[in-house]
């Protein structure tokens, strides 16, 4: 295995994920969203979208804060510092290796 | 990819706008300011005139103030129940300071330009509301341009056509001022009204507990 490919078999398992990848760039764009925001703008299913939560919450990389506004229920997502950090390496890897492939 | 990853940030920022409510609360503004100058017209020269002329910081501080309260609430209301809520992310430290600096330092310029190249020309008053056209229609422009929503281009459009048709036909000022708000005020009330229907249509309000608690 080569160098190059050998930098992708490094990447973040836990964001390389489809799913989970694009709730980390929906949260990284913004301060916090909830539940409702990222169901739709992932397209998961509640089942899905509270698995891929939990797991990124496990991992530090997310933040749940259950809370109401006004009589209504409002799960709050954030993202976490080592979140950003590790959202940021996954992309500046990515990055590298697209340029490096195509170059050739 | 990296395209990939860059499209929520750009939907994010779409989501303030979808619901025109951000129109509906700048169109409300815009017509405080119409009733204001329309003021100002018909009681000029007199002390109530005046009066006015000094409480011109309280209306637009007040009135920009009410309304952002108004765009909270219908957001709280009728958005954020139906599609989800956003937070935006605020710049801390030097990095606003800086974007308070730039902005600060565009709005004494425009000020500047807007002395040197209108106010003292003779009849340079009566191009005010030519003026406030661009200065609008650019801050449109760059809320369409930003958020990739063409109908800002056409409200950016509208703006400098009223400011330019104003200015031409060389009405006073406060006169001017006052058409230009109220006609710009209609123009955004109708694109925030159909922009709303048109969401609401769209997204109906759910049935059950939008939440996954």
């Amino acid at each position: 295995m080569g160098t190059n490919l050998r930098s992708l078999a490094d990447v973040d398992r836990l964001i390389h994920e489809p799913s989970r990848t694009i709730i980390l760039a929906i949260l990284f764009a913004v301060q916090s969203a909830d539940f409702l925001y990222l169901q739709r703008e992932t397209g998961l299913t509640k089942g899905n979208l509270s698995v891929h939560l939990s797991k990124l919450e496990e991992a530090g990389y997310v933040n749940i804060e259950k809370t109401y506004r006004g009589k209504i229920p409002l799960t709050l997502c954030s993202m976490t510092e080592k979140g950003r950090q590790a959202f940021k390496d996954y992309r500046n890897q990515l990055k590298h290796f697209v340029e490096r492939t195509t170059r050739r | 990819m990296s395209d990939d990853l860059e499209q929520p940030a750009l939907r994010a920022v779409r989501y303030w706008y979808v619901d025109g409510t951000f129109e509906l609360a700048f169109g409300g503004l815009c017509l405080l300011l119409a009733v204001y100058f329309c003021a100002q017209a018909i009681v000029r020269d007199s002390w109530i005139a005046a009066l006015l002329s000094v409480i011109f910081v309280v209306v637009i501080v007040g009135g920009g103030r009410l309304f952002a309260r108004l765009l909270r609430v219908l957001k709280e209301r009728l958005t954020y129940p139906r599609t989800g809520y956003v937070a935006y992310r605020r710049m801390r430290g030097t990095q606003r300071g800086v974007r308070i600096a730039v902005v600060a330092a565009v709005a004494a310029m425009l000020a500047d330009l807007l002395t040197v190249l209108v106010i003292r020309r003779p009849e340079g008053l009566k191009l005010v509301a030519g003026a406030t056209g661009l200065i609008f229609g650019g801050a449109l422009a760059w809320t369409g341009y930003r958020a990739g929503l063409p109908r800002f281009y056409v409200l950016a459009v509208l703006s400098l056509l009223i400011g330019a048709a104003i200015s031409v036909s060389r009405l006073d000022q406060d006169l001017g001022l006052s058409i230009f708000y109220g006609a710009l005020s209609v123009a955004l009330l109708t694109s925030g009204g159909v922009t709303l229907g048109r969401y609401l249509r769209h997204n109906p309000p759910p049935e059950e507990a939008p939440d996954g608690h």
